[in-house]
């Protein structure tokens, strides 16, 4: 059942720093969730995490619940957040691509091949090679387009509903659905590559 | 047939509404959410077209991959503390965020608050270039008029005391001016004078020399520059009266006076001249020209 937010922001509103804290305690793993899943950076979604609720405490007063839900509300804050981050690290990313191009020639390089993440092995093995593909998929989904990654993203990661992501995305529905299954396919080919790579 | 990009073999949807609305039933399609009729469109059309197959085909992979991503990560410990620290009302309620509307937010300058507040507002760098330029372009104007504050007085800040003054000002300092034109125009007449007596004396020394005592000079007169008399009483005279030669548009007139020789007939070298250069307009010979 959803929480209704609207009395807990108005408690914000006039003061009530325990509401505050409440507000922060359950959206911010969400928060920190999204910020990770589309960096792939855990400093960077710690900082913009944090960056994000200073963002929600400053601008409290322009939430309306009738226009969204709070976590609505909170994902939009966070993915306009995320889109500016990623327009401020264009050129630095451009050349951390460069330099892990040329850290990965050597023999380091796609480190696991897929056959060995899938080993069967028990205990502590198989937590180890489900670690090891979470990380190349999550390196792969960094890989993707920003438009098709927020998507796939919210619905995927987030389990929004398709409605919620066209709100957020301020797009149609029927664009939502075809960028999240364009986002999936994009991953899957970039997964592809890198296990052709590897082998 | 499909198109494969050679990079990441992407593939190349055909734009057919068809595909457009196959695209768009693909996600309800994966979470079986499709109704009957739909269900049938989107089979029938996967048949057909091998390029939606295709998409399908890597949606489903890509959408597998993603559930070994379910576990959502594990925020860093202290993080709620963190933002509480930085939040919360008594940090921020004085000095609220700008509020976020679109895309980005435009940063906005958030007055000082706190004790010593008004000072730290004051101290911000526009105000303090703006000050520190007002105070160079007073103190050089006040230079440039050698105005010294000591001694001013509330009656010279009224408009007449302080036109006063300027006038004042201008005065004195164009007053070494003028002077220094004076004498400049001065040494300029002077010097054209000589050069013109010089010349004049140039053209007509060949006509005193002439033989059978064609001369037009007088006897015991002599050239400017021939040496002077051995007696000091009648040395050449020259008088220069600038005022008047910078007044006047009239010719110069040299006048040559015989001295008290008692010999009028001696010769040009044995006698001595006095000179005198003048304004003709004013008392000296216009009546007497050098011609004997």
């Amino acid at each position: 059942m959803e929480t209704d937010w609207s009395a807990t922001v108005q408690q914000c509103l006039l003061g009530g720093s325990a509401a505050w804290a409440a507000l922060v305690r359950a959206h911010h793993r969400r928060v920190y969730a999204i910020c990770y899943r589309f960096t792939g950076s855990g400093t960077d979604a710690e900082d913009l995490t944090q960056e994000v609720f200073l963002r929600v405490y400053g601008s409290l007063k322009s939430f309306d619940a009738d226009r969204g839900s709070l976590p609505v509300w909170i994902t939009t804050l966070t993915r306009n957040l995320l889109i500016d981050h990623f327009r401020r690290t264009r050129n630095q990313r451009i050349t951390s691509s460069l330099d892990e191009g040329w850290t990965e020639a050597g023999e380091d390089r796609g480190a696991v091949p897929l056959d060995r993440l899938q080993s069967k092995g028990p205990g502590q093995h198989e937590q180890l090679a489900r670690r090891e593909m979470q990380r190349m998929v999550q390196q792969a989904l960094a890989q993707v387009s920003p438009e098709l990654r927020e998507a796939v993203i919210l619905r995927d990661l987030q389990e929004m509903d398709y409605k919620e992501i066209a709100q957020v995305l301020s797009i149609p529905e029927g664009t939502v659905k075809s960028r999240i299954s364009r986002g999936r396919a994009e991953l899957a080919r970039l997964l592809e590559c890198n296990k052709k790579e590897v082998m | 047939m499909i198109d494969h990009d050679s990079s990441h073999n992407r593939i190349h949807l055909p734009a057919s509404p068809a595909c457009g609305r196959w695209e768009t039933m693909l996600v309800d399609a994966l979470d079986q959410q499709l109704s009957a009729e739909d269900q049938a469109f989107f089979d029938e059309h996967k048949a057909t077209c091998a390029n939606c197959s295709a998409l399908l085909d890597q949606s489903s992979c890509g959408r597998q991959w993603l559930a070994c991503l379910d576990v959502a990560p594990e925020p860093p410990a202290g993080l709620v503390e963190s933002i509480l620290r930085q939040t919360g009302p008594g940090l921020l309620a004085a000095a609220p965020l700008p509020q976020v509307v679109g895309a980005a937010a435009t940063p906005v300058w958030h007055p000082p608050t706190g004790p010593m507040a008004w000072l730290r507002r004051l101290s911000e760098p526009r105000l303090m270039m703006t000050a520190a330029m007002a105070f160079f372009s007073i103190t050089l104007t006040l230079s440039l008029t050698r105005t010294q504050l000591q001694q001013m007085h509330t009656a010279d800040l009224n408009p007449g005391s302080m036109r006063a003054a300027l006038e004042r000002r201008i005065a004195t300092a164009s007053t070494p001016v003028v002077r220094y034109y004076d004498h400049l125009r001065f040494l300029y007449e002077v010097e054209s004078r000589v050069h013109e007596m010089q010349q004049h004396s140039t053209d007509n020394a060949p006509t005193g020399q002439k033989p059978g005592g064609g001369s037009q000079l007088r006897p015991g007169q002599q050239l400017p520059g021939q040496g002077g008399s051995p007696d000091p009483h009648f040395a050449p005279q020259q008088t220069v009266n600038p005022p008047l030669l910078i007044e006047s548009q009239d010719p110069v007139e040299a006048t040559l006076q015989p001295g008290p020789d008692p010999n009028p007939d001696d010769t040009l070298e044995h006698h001595s001249d006095r000179i005198s250069v003048a304004q003709p307009a004013t008392a000296l010979e216009r009546s007497q020209p050098c011609s004997a």
